[in-house]
């Protein structure tokens, strides 16, 4: 890989400990990953802002002793716990108290503290075919797709030294032939009321990821999509398989053909997927079939204002059933968004209990509880069994909603069998 | 007898100890636990088995990009492999290494090999990184 004379008199030391070892651990990854060399990035968005154990804490406090600093925008995944006092964690929680220390460090070192896996929604969002270095696996597939800038799956610490140095090596997606699309995925005999929910954008997103064949794949016959059920879509595969990007034709924006999304090649392989794979998704990921209601958890990635009005639409001012804890998981930002537009106040009304800073996979709010957690989320359903030894069941938001409000599982199943 | 095995270095220092070879690819990030070195991801097929002060034949990672951080917890207490051994440079284990030295760490050697040789290093055998030597006990 080729350092510039500027690049090689940070490794020298010029600008200090902190860049000449962000700058090292970059031109080791660079050579690693076949790099030819270092270009300029607009933001980075950080996945180490939750505890993950006494080295990290001792590594992020050299940092800041070495007195690092990040050089573009820099933003940080949702983290371990809830930092503001809201009632959720107890603030003199261990768990509570090492999340804290996290994230001091990196505020020292200059983040934004937003603690979101939604970069998306902030208000500095990339644009097409910026370079970025975002490391939170949904936000990756999301840029890329959805917005059309370009990064790796960022590992952790450098994506770090990518935002002190403001660079990252190139390699992988910052390469525009390697954007092309492998292989296609027809979706055109999918039943077209199941187009309009959400929930299928989720559950060939999760196709697309235990399919290890397809690696870059476009997505045909699909009539539209908004932004939310795109990044479904890419959050389940971004959980269910290693997907950094899809194209859908006609929706994404390197997909405005077929042909603009295979670079104008032959796809090295095609899959067509039928009614009966979507059903036999839904059954991997809705659990037992028991109906005691434990709770429930949407927000996995973090919920959007778009999305917070379509659950006021599906509340239609009834009330959660008591002794139901339905969690949603968003941002900082969309909590502000939500307190503007006067939707907060009725959504806490209805008993809908908003977390923010974190997602309900990782901590305190429901780890060994022993009824049934709805979730309308893939992700969520694929991650927090293992994290929390709970049961969980993915489910339309709707069947959510109407299981939360009379205190047990129900769903409308004519739904996914009606053709 | 010992085989020498052609290797191309990615990060220095020599050591010595038993090959864990490894079957499958490994995720750091909750597929093994920092503290004590063991895999523990149930759909592993060598879980169970414990990475610490292993020469640990790697054919590759996958998973969390916050697994330099898992590999970094597990050199911090001590239950780190003495070296990896992989068939191509992986940067999440580059990566962790690379934290490790600039925390005073031991440095811990990593090299890259031809798939075919990870026929030499089964798991239990005797390797040695040595300078420019790399090899197996195959007696």
């Amino acid at each position: 890989m080729k350092l510039t004379a500027n690049e090689i008199a940070i490794l020298e030391g010029k600008n200090g400990k902190a860049q000449q070892f962000a700058m090292s651990l970059l031109q080791s990854v660079g050579e690693a990953s076949a790099a030819d060399c270092l270009i300029p990035i607009s933001q980075a968005h950080l996945v180490g802002s939750y505890y993950g154990g006494p080295a990290d804490i001792a590594f992020l406090r050299h940092l800041n002793e070495m007195k690092a600093k990040v050089r573009v925008h820099t933003t940080l995944n949702a983290c371990s716990a809830e930092l503001l006092d809201r009632g959720h964690y107890p603030a003199d929680h261990p768990e509570v108290k090492d999340a804290c220390e996290v994230v001091k460090y990196y505020r020292q070192m200059g983040c934004a503290i937003e603690l979101t896996c939604a970069p998306y929604h902030l208000p500095k969002i990339p644009r097409f075919k910026d370079n970025i270095a975002w490391a939170e696996s949904n936000a990756v597939v999301y840029a890329n797709s959805v917005i059309g800038a370009r990064t790796n799956k960022t590992f952790q610490y450098l994506d770090l030294c990518a935002a002190i140095c403001g660079l990252i090596p190139r390699a992988g997606l910052y390469l525009e032939q390697n954007r092309r699309a492998d292989t296609i995925c027809h979706a055109n005999d999918l039943p077209s009321h199941w187009l309009k929910d959400d929930a299928i954008f989720q559950l060939i997103g999760y196709l697309l990821g235990r399919d290890e064949q397809l690696g870059i794949a476009v997505l045909s016959g699909i009539p539209a999509a908004t932004d939310d059920q795109l990044r479904g879509m890419g959050a389940a595969a971004a959980a269910a398989g290693n997907i950094d990007m899809f194209h859908a034709v006609g929706i994404t924006p390197e997909a405005s053909s077929l042909d603009e999304a295979l670079h104008n090649t032959a796809a090295k392989y095609e899959k067509t997927l039928t009614a009966d794979m979507i059903r036999q998704a839904y059954s991997e990921l809705a659990g037992t079939g028991r109906d005691d209601l434990g709770a429930v958890c949407i927000g996995t990635p973090h919920f959007s204002f778009a999305e917070f009005d379509q659950l006021v639409d599906l509340m239609q001012g009834r009330k959660i059933h008591e002794g139901i804890p339905f969690y949603v998981s968003t941002s900082r930002h969309v909590h502000r968004q939500l307190t503007e537009a006067g939707t907060l106040e009725s959504l806490e009304a209805c008993g809908i209990d908003i977390v923010i800073d974190t997602c309900t996979y990782y901590g305190l709010l429901v780890k060994d509880m022993a009824g049934v957690i709805m979730t309308n989320s893939v992700k969520w359903a694929y991650y927090a069994p293992g994290n929390l030894q709970v049961e969980a069941k993915f489910a339309r938001l709707s069947d959510c909603v109407e299981s939360a409000i009379l205190g047990r599982v129900t769903c409308d199943r004519d739904f996914w069998h009606a053709a | 007898m010992r085989h020498n095995i052609p290797f191309k270095r990615l990060l220095p220092g020599n050591a010595t100890g038993k090959a864990l070879l490894l079957d499958e690819p490994i995720s750091f990030w909750g597929g093994i636990n920092p503290a004590n070195g063991e895999i523990i991801d149930v759909h592993h097929p060598q879980c169970g088995q414990n990475i610490s002060n292993t020469i640990l034949v790697l054919p590759g990672t996958r998973g969390s990009t916050a697994a330099p951080g898992a590999l970094l917890e597990a050199i911090y207490s001590r239950h780190g492999p003495r070296a990896i051994v992989l068939p191509y440079a992986d940067p999440a284990v580059i990566i962790a290494i690379k934290v490790a030295v600039e925390m005073g760490l031991q440095s811990i050697p990593v090299i890259c090999i031809s798939k075919q040789d990870f026929t030499y290093c089964q798991t239990g055998r005797q390797l040695e990184i040595h300078l420019s030597t790399f090899s197996a006990d195959i007696s």
